[in-house]
């Protein structure tokens, strides 16, 4: 062979030499257990500073912690879950964690705008599959109901555990899914096509794992306008900058009418009137809840799932008319059933919480905080033990 | 006519321009490794709205 050909030879042997390193060093790093300081996902090691932590991420987090004989209490859902409104040491998972004591490790998986159904209740399910303890806890409101697990930011983990095998056998979320891609509109499939391929891609090469290890703990390489400047800081040493809530005679101030729109529209459309005054959930409504939780909580997970249905701030809720306020409350508690006669124990959040326990609209407080805390260390504390 | 050289040639000792050629290589598949990671990030960022 000349000194040219085995020159080119050389080179394609490093080019794959070189990838399949990478991609074994992906896999390694899908399985470390991440730092010993996390306490949720903030908003800068979170999709909006493009930081889209891979699904084998929360896996590896939500374990790293457990032992034997604990039972592990994962935290899904939304901002509200995730603590915004709440400067780190006041997260309400961390109080949580205290008051549910040594016998439970509690980990915060939630993200900014997630559904219920997406990412932590996907590793609650992963595990539960592989004979771990775990008791999921989520929230949502009655109009956002469960969700579908792909699409929106989170949607990206759906399609990694389905490649990754690490999902139950759930025939009705599959045709749920078809159904729902079949429908999108030409780009958005086009979307929902290359999440896929990109998660295809993840099972084998380990790319997003390895390069997100990378970012999270030497330097990231990907410019966002949060972040500016520190883009490339290690993402394990970006603080969580969470502000303390304003006063209260400062909050709540801000676009009244359109807070005031959504308030009355998680009840709007939902209900009707009903004899004497009464309000009642409206037919097609009360199927299609019934339906979203048939199709989208597999039911391995629903005897270990506790909802929380979070009501709007009391300084929304007492500019509501008489009637629209018992029509909040008739919804609230009509969807409150439906989840429980589903087989997932469901909780209203909020029903004793007063303006102080809220930072605006939707999110809470420290204080707020620790009141919901302290209503879902009760309700675990009635769960069987796993 | 003689081929165009921006630098002037460096006469290194066979195995040394191999095993660079071999490192090359093993620095263009990271990369693509690398690509790929970017090409799975979404073209457009996520917008946080409380809903």
């Amino acid at each position: 062979m000349t000194t040219s050909r085995l020159s080119n030879w050389l080179l394609i042997a490093g080019i794959m030499t070189g990838f399949c390193a990478a991609a074994w060093q992906g896999n390694l790093a899908s399985t470390y257990s991440k730092p010993d300081g996390f306490i949720r996902f903030h908003q800068r090691i979170s999709p909006d500073a493009i930081f889209y932590p891979p699904y084998a991420m929360l896996e590896s987090l939500a374990l790293a912690h457990w032992q034997r004989g604990k039972t592990l209490v994962i935290i899904g859902g939304n901002s509200i879950m995730n603590g915004v409104g709440q400067p780190k040491d006041d997260v309400w998972s961390l109080r949580l964690q205290e008051q549910l004591g040594d016998r439970y490790v509690v980990v915060n998986l939630a993200f900014r705008g997630a559904y219920p159904t997406q990412g932590a209740a996907l590793v609650a399910e992963s595990l539960l599959l592989r004979g771990y303890p775990v008791i999921y806890v989520a929230n949502t409101n009655p109009p956002a109901a469960t969700g579908r697990a792909p699409g929106g930011a989170s949607g990206y983990f759906y399609w990694q555990a389905l490649y990754q095998h690490r999902l139950a056998a759930f025939p009705a979320r599959d045709e749920s899914i078809r159904r729902w891609l079949d429908s999108l509109p030409a780009t958005e499939r086009r979307q929902q096509d290359e999440e896929r391929l990109g998660a295809r891609l993840e099972a084998w090469f380990r790319q997003q794992s390895l390069w997100h290890h990378v970012g999270y703990r030497h330097f990231f390489t990907v410019w966002n306008f949060i972040l500016a400047r520190d883009f490339w800081v290690p993402h394990d040493r970006l603080p969580d900058t969470e502000p303390h809530a304003q006063p209260l005679a400062d909050r709540f101030k801000n676009f009244l009418p359109e807070e005031m729109a959504i308030t009355r529209g998680f009840s709007e459309t939902m209900a009707v009137p009903g004899p004497g005054g009464s309000w009642q959930l409206e037919e097609g409504n009360r199927q299609r809840l019934g339906a979203d939780i048939e199709a989208s909580v597999v039911p391995l997970l629903r005897p270990h799932t506790l909802i929380l249905l979070n009501k709007n701030a009391p300084y929304y809720l007492d500019r509501l008319s008489p009637a629209e306020r018992a029509r909040d409350v008739s919804v609230y508690a009509a969807c409150a059933q439906i989840f429980r006669d589903h087989g997932i124990a469901c909780e209203v959040a909020g029903d004793d919480f007063e303006s102080a326990d809220y930072i605006d609209r939707a999110h809470l407080s420290a204080e707020g905080g620790r009141k919901l805390a302290q209503l879902v260390a009760r309700k675990l504390k009635e769960f069987p033990q796993p | 006519m003689p081929p165009l050289r921006l630098l002037p040639k460096i006469n290194l000792p066979v195995p040394l321009r191999l095993l660079g050629r071999f490192l090359l290589g093993l620095a263009i598949g990271v990369l693509f490794h690398y690509m790929l990671y970017r090409f799975s990030l979404p073209v457009q960022p996520f917008i946080y709205v409380a809903f």
